[in-house]
């Protein structure tokens, strides 16, 4: 593995193991292919690749479409959790998941900074 | 929701499907004026949409990024399908991802109509075989998304014929 991938890598472990609730995150390109993954055992993480990729081309066009101005984040919620996309660099998405206890400023305050530590290494 | 001053949408919907460079983004878009497409870097990611009116109908055409990874993306957008078009590049080998979308577990097959797409050069005369298991489709419409743009007429007709429009044949088309 390169530096810069060990990088990244560190970044989304130091994540997962340092916001409580948080289950795994992902570095995703915005055409759908994994750059790095921290995810639960048995993730399909090229479907979930490409669905983050879609949810973030959806999110962009229905932001401008309804004025919402540029996009930040794409923010799913279920029964059993969340799901948090956002840009990591110009042509990467962060995407991180976590349990439905999570406090999710929390969660948005370490994903933003994460994000960012990812941009620089993108 | 109905805004004033609009016309209702007695619509259906028609999913595109086929797959990744097959022509179904330029379909759509041909077909339909103020069409979307989200894409990065030229190809699709999440969806085509175009509205078409067609006599009293409105078709809603659904385009899915054909590249095998957003094969959960194609499910999404094929449920409640009325129907298919599928853009087949001549001479290729019906792609497998596609027929599959087209056969939902366990429901019955969705009815399709083929484009035939034969851009300048790939034209070697080959139809379309749909590939074993799968009903052969409605209609086999040949044509040039670029070149040839004649029958689109043809492939609206047909496609609304899969809504339940009845269907005027026409002489360019070659009926499967
Ligand atoms: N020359 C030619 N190019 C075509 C034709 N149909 C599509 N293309 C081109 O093929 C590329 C892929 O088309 P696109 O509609 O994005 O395919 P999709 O992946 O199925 O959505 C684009 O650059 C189109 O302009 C055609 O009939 N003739
Ligand atoms: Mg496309």
């Amino acid at each position: 593995m390169s530096q810069r991938a060990q990088e990244i890598q560190g970044i989304l472990r130091a994540l997962v193991s340092n916001t409580p609730d948080v289950e795994g995150a992902a570095v995703v390109s915005a055409d759908g292919l994994v750059v790095a993954s921290v995810l639960p055992a048995g993730t399909d993480e090229d479907r979930v690749s490409a669905m983050a990729a879609a949810l973030l081309s959806l999110g962009e066009r229905s932001a401008g479409e309804l004025q919402r101005g540029t996009l930040e984040q794409v923010y799913v919620k279920g029964a059993s959790g969340y799901i948090i996309l956002m840009q990591a660099g110009a042509e990467c998405v962060l995407e991180v998941i976590a349990g439905g206890a999570a406090k999710l400023g929390m969660v948005l305050l370490d994903s933003k900074r994460a994000a960012q530590d990812l941009a620089r290494n993108l | 929701m109905q805004r004033a001053g609009e016309e209702p949408v007695a619509a259906g919907k028609l999913i595109v499907v086929g797959p990744g460079e097959a022509g179904k983004s330029t379909l759509i878009a041909r077909l339909s004026a103020d069409a979307v497409n989200l894409a990065v870097n030229g190809r699709t990611v999440a969806m085509d949409h175009g509205l078409v009116r067609h006599g009293a109908l409105t078709i809603s055409l659904v385009g899915v990024p054909g590249q095998a990874r957003f094969a959960p993306v194609r499910e999404a957008l094929a449920q409640r399908a009325a129907g298919a078009i599928w853009v087949h590049p001549e001479g290729e080998v019906p792609d497998p991802h596609t027929a599959a979308l087209l056969c939902p577990g366990g429901g019955p097959p969705l009815p399709y109509v083929v484009y035939v797409n034969q851009r300048s050069g790939s034209g070697d005369g080959t139809g379309f075989a749909p590939p074993e298991g799968l009903a052969p489709p409605r209609r086999l419409i040949h044509g040039s998304l670029v070149e040839r743009q004649a029958n689109l007429a043809a492939l609206l007709d047909a496609a609304a014929e899969l809504l339940g429009a009845p269907g005027a044949p026409r002489e360019e088309e070659v009926i499967g």
